[in-house]
């Protein structure tokens, strides 16, 4: 599978949003990540019958499909939030009322 | 376990430690977390600031947010779980790979629970508060168990309590102690109740502490005294000397007591409904040994001659033998009178 951010670069997004409610970027990481579990897992089915062949190819290629979409809507919401794209680094002004502990 | 000897103990709050390596997130995790009840809070910025050996014996859970770059916590964890087996611990992580670098540690009970990223930060919250109720009640059930275990007998009469029936008894032998105030009926018409109640106190309180240092478990009060047994093959000796010490240490305010010993067979059980029971030892003996309380002069000691030849103690002086004729009893009973000498308070 194709794939423009690596499993560290996703959870490294995820780890700077960590609550639902303001981590639009994590929520589409997320489901990156699911989609790649989903691919790995098809491509791991016993294939007994025809169409179990089929059917399991059905949902790689759509879950490859699905992914390439997914990442193209992450890179443009980070682009468009302004995060630092070599670093994947969220910009201050996204983070919801810092308080240093 | 052992009676507890101690003051009466108090449940504590939850202690939680947070560990986040980034501050914008410990944030939003403490913000959540603090407005939880019942609990306080330790923010750590990494596993590696916290001494698992150290750790406040009053924690009951970590959230541990573990980040892609921070160091996998794998050995700290294992370390914490042996040092702390009932600390909850809870990890966030990331979905995928990070998460699945988690699971075996799940399985292995290292940690008890996983949130994958994002969190949703109510059904956190939901979890550590549920955590914390059911830690508060631990920790109260415990404290109570604790503070309860003192009104509770010792040694194998405990066993009494495996089966909680009212009406359930078991024969046991045992020395049986009745202490009682002489003249009390003087002593509060010279005092006021409260300051005779104050007095009482101190004297029963001191009565028991000599109780318990000598294997005996106080069975009730009795008004002005108590009603204390000891058991074991060296029951009399330890009942003997028990009050030896006591009748041995100067009065306290000028009140001085009787002390009645008997020693054998005895009923003791649970009386009572579902709803009240209270533990009594019943029979001969604690009849004999109320008799011989009550015929006590101030300051003696009088057991059964039984009582004072088993007992195989050195007495400061040497009792004085008798037969008596105890009310409800049909033939005279061989009793030993015994006065200790006051020691010097040094």
């Amino acid at each position: 599978m194709k794939s423009q951010f690596t499993d560290t670069q996703l959870s490294h997004i995820l780890d700077q949003s960590l609550i639902y409610q303001c981590a639009c970027p994590a929520q589409v990481a997320k489901h990156i990540i699911g989609l790649r579990d989903l691919f790995a897992y098809q491509q791991g089915c016993l294939n007994q019958t025809d169409t179990d062949v089929a059917v399991h190819q059905r949902i790689a290629t759509d879950a490859q499909r699905a992914h390439a979409a997914l990442e193209e809507c992450l890179h443009a919401v980070l682009v468009l939030e302004q995060w630092d794209m070599p670093t994947l680094r969220m910009p201050a002004s996204l983070q919801k009322s810092p308080r240093i502990i | 376990m052992n009676s507890p000897s101690g003051p009466i103990v108090k449940p504590q709050n939850i202690g939680i430690i947070i560990v986040d390596s980034s501050a914008y997130t410990r944030s939003l995790l403490v913000e959540r977390i603090a407005r939880i009840e019942n609990c306080f809070l330790h923010a750590h910025e990494n596993l590696e600031l916290l001494d698992s050996v150290r750790l406040p014996s009053v924690s009951g859970i970590l959230v541990l947010n573990h980040h892609t770059t921070d160091t996998p916590p794998f050995a700290f964890l294992s370390r914490l779980k042996q040092d702390h087996p009932t600390l909850h611990v809870l990890v966030i992580v990331s979905p995928g790979v990070e998460k699945r670098n988690f699971e075996p540690l799940r399985q292995a009970g290292l940690v008890d629970a996983l949130f994958e990223k994002p969190i949703v930060p109510d059904a956190l919250a939901k979890h550590v508060e549920e955590e914390v109720r059911r830690q508060s009640q631990t920790r109260h059930l415990a404290t109570e168990h604790l503070n309860l275990l003192r009104f509770l007998p010792t040694g194998g009469l405990r066993r009494i309590f495996n089966q909680p029936e009212p009406g359930h008894a078991e024969l046991f032998d045992m020395s049986v102690m009745f202490t009682d105030i002489r003249d009390s009926s003087r002593h509060i018409a010279q005092s006021s109740a409260q300051d005779y109640f104050a007095r009482l106190n101190r004297i029963l309180g001191e009565q028991a502490r000599l109780i318990r240092t000598y294997d005996g478990m106080v069975v009730k009060t009795t008004g002005d005294g108590l009603l204390a047994v000891f058991e074991g093959a060296a029951r009399c000796h330890l009942a003997l000397k028990c009050a030896h010490a006591m009748q041995a240490s100067p009065p306290i305010d000028e009140i001085q007591i009787g002390i009645g010993i008997s020693d054998g067979l005895v009923l003791t059980g649970l009386l009572g409904t579902h709803e009240h029971m209270h533990f009594d030892v019943i029979g001969t003996h604690v009849h004999l040994a109320s008799r011989l309380c009550s015929l006590a002069q101030g300051g003696e000691i009088l057991a059964t001659q039984d009582v004072a030849s088993r007992a195989r103690f050195e007495f400061s002086s040497a009792p004085i033998s008798e037969t008596i004729q105890v009310r409800g009893f049909a033939t005279p009973v061989a009793c030993a009178h015994i006065q200790p000498q006051i020691k010097e308070l040094s």
